[in-house]
C-alpha cells in the first residue's frame, strides 16, 4: 500500500473540506487554532489520515477507518514531530483518547494524567515536569495552612489584592502564580510586575512565574479558546489532576484560594471542578468577590474602560498599578 | 567528536529508531522500546557505537520500535554526524 505524506499549512484550501470531513468521521471537531497538517493519500489520492500541530500540542489525529493498523499514524506522527523540531518546538503535548496512549508511548510519549477519563494527557519531555518541580520544592514553606492562587493579574485590580490579602491572613504561607501564557493587553512580564508590585506590604507570601503545567496552553487549552462544554471540563479535570499530583506536593499546599465568578462561565466551571477534585489533600476557599459600590470588581471591567473611563478604572485598581499603568503604558489614569 | 547543534535521524515507523540528541556538557542517554524485552540490548548497543564515535557529550533520547543492528547503528551514526555537524565519518576508526 503506498502512502503518500505531505506537511500543509491548515488554511490551504486545497485541502480544507477533505481534512474537516475526515476528521469529522472519526467523531472528532475540526480546531481552528491548528497551524499545520500532516496529511496521508492513498494511491487514488484520497485523504486518508491527518495530525495536527497547534503551537506545542499535537491534535485531531484522525486515520480512515480501512487504513487503520497500517502503520499511518507512525508515519504521519515522524512527520508532524520533525515540523515541530523544525520550528524549534522540542516540547510537545498531545490530548488522546485512553486506547490510543499505547500508540503515542511507543513513540516516546509519557502519559501524565489518569487513563479512566476520556481524554489523557501526553508529554515528549517529561523531565521538564521534574525540572520544575525541584525548583518549586526549594521554594517550600512548612506550616500548618499553606495557600496557592492562580490569576492572571490583567491588571492587577483591588479584587485580586483582596483575595491575596484574605489568604495571607488566614494561612502561613501564600504561593501566588501568574499565568504564563501572553495575554493582550498586557504581557506576562507586565502583569509579573504589578503583581509583585502590589504585594510588596505582605511578609508571608512568594509570587511565583506560572509555567507550562498550570492555566497554561498546554494542560488547559481550551481555557484560551472558545471550546465545547465538554471538552473545557475534561481540560479543567486535566490541569486540577497535575495540579494535585505534580505542583501541589512540591509546595505542601494545603489550601487553594479562588475568588467567585459571577460571568465568565469557563472560570465558574474550573472553580466547580476544583472543589469537585482538589479535596481531600487540599481544602478550595471561595472569597466572595470585593465589591465597590454595589459592583464587584473585575479585571475585564477595567480592561474595557481603560481608555475612556479613567477615573472608574483608577477606583479599582491598587495605587501600585496605577503607578505601573501610568509609568509603563502611558494610560492617562485619574484617582 | 563532540556534540554541538542538536539533530535527529530516523522515524517512528515499524523496525526503525528515532534517534534525536542535543548539546550539552555531560553524556546522558534514554532509550525506549516497543519491544520491551530488547530494550537493554538496544541501549547496550547505542553506548557501543558512541563509544566508538569517542561522543562524551550530548543528551540522547532513542525511541525504537524493534530495529535490527545494522538500523540502529546507521541512525545513531547519522544523528552524531548531524549534531557534530560533520559529514563524514572516520571510517578506519570504526
Amino acid at each position: 500500500m503506498q502512502i503518500q505524506y505531505s506537511i500543509v499549512s491548515a488554511n490551504s484550501m486545497l485541502y480544507q473540506t477533505a481534512i474537516e470531513q475526515l476528521i469529522a468521521s472519526q467523531g472528532l471537531r475540526y480546531e481552528s487554532d491548528i497551524e499545520y497538517f500532516c496529511i496521508a493519500h492513498n494511491q487514488q489520492q484520497v485523504l486518508v489520515g491527518c495530525v495536527g500541530l497547534a503551537g506545542h500540542i499535537l491534535k485531531c489525529f484522525a486515520i480512515e477507518n480501512n487504513y487503520q493498523g497500517a502503520g499511518i499514524s507512525r508515519a504521519m506522527v515522524t512527520e508532524i514531530i520533525l515540523c515541530a523540531y523544525q520550528l524549534h518546538r522540542k516540547s510537545l503535548s498531545i490530548f488522546t483518547a485512553p486506547d490510543k496512549v499505547s500508540i503515542f508511548q511507543s513513540m516516546g510519549f509519557t502519559a501524565l494524567t489518569s487513563l479512566t477519563r476520556s481524554s489523557v494527557l501526553l508529554v515528549n519531555r517529561p523531565e521538564q515536569l521534574l525540572a520544575l518541580q525541584h525548583q518549586l520544592s526549594r521554594h517550600k514553606i512548612i506550616g500548618k495552612r499553606i495557600a496557592a492562587i492562580e490569576m492572571n493579574a490583567n491588571p492587577f485590580t483591588k479584587g485580586h489584592a483582596y483575595l491575596i490579602e484574605q489568604a495571607a491572613q488566614a494561612c502561613d504561607w501564600v504561593h501566588v502564580f501568574v499565568v504564563r501564557e501572553e495575554n493582550k493587553p498586557f504581557s506576562f512580564s507586565d502583569r509579573l510586575a504589578m503583581v509583585r508590585n502590589g504585594c510588596q506590604h505582605l511578609r508571608n507570601i512568594t509570587v511565583h512565574e506560572g509555567n507550562d503545567y498550570m492555566i497554561s496552553k498546554r494542560t488547559f487549552p481550551s481555557y484560551f479558546l472558545k471550546e465545547s462544554h465538554l471538552v473545557n471540563q475534561l481540560h479543567a479535570e486535566i490541569d486540577c489532576e497535575i495540579f494535585v499530583r505534580y505542583i501541589a506536593p512540591c509546595l505542601g499546599i494545603t489550601h487553594r484560594y479562588i475568588g467567585s465568578e459571577p460571568n465568565c462561565p469557563i472560570t465558574q466551571n474550573y472553580n466547580q471542578v476544583m472543589m469537585a477534585m482538589l479535596p481531600p489533600q487540599i481544602s478550595v476557599v471561595e472569597i466572595k468577590r470585593l465589591a465597590l459600590s454595589g459592583i464587584s470588581i473585575s479585571a475585564s471591567t477595567v480592561r474595557n474602560n481603560l481608555l475612556n473611563a479613567t477615573t472608574l478604572v483608577a477606583s479599582l485598581l491598587p495605587i501600585s498599578t496605577i503607578n505601573y499603568l501610568i509609568e509603563h503604558h502611558g494610560y492617562a489614569l485619574q484617582i | 567528536m563532540k556534540i554541538h547543534q542538536s539533530a535527529v535521524a530516523g522515524t517512528f515507523e515499524s523496525s526503525d529508531l528515532f534517534v534525536e540528541v542535543e548539546p550539552q556538557p555531560q553524556f546522558s542517554l534514554s532509550v525506549t522500546s516497543s519491544a520491551t524485552q530488547f530494550r537493554d540490548a538496544v541501549e547496550t548497543q547505542v553506548r557501543n557505537i558512541l563509544t566508538k564515535l569517542h561522543i562524551e557529550n550530548g543528551q540522547w533520547r532513542v525511541t525504537d520500535s524493534g530495529a535490527l543492528d545494522c538500523i540502529i547503528a546507521a541512525r545513531v551514526e547519522t544523528a552524531a554526524l548531524r549534531g557534530a555537524e560533520l559529514s563524514a565519518l572516520n571510517w578506519e576508526e570504526m
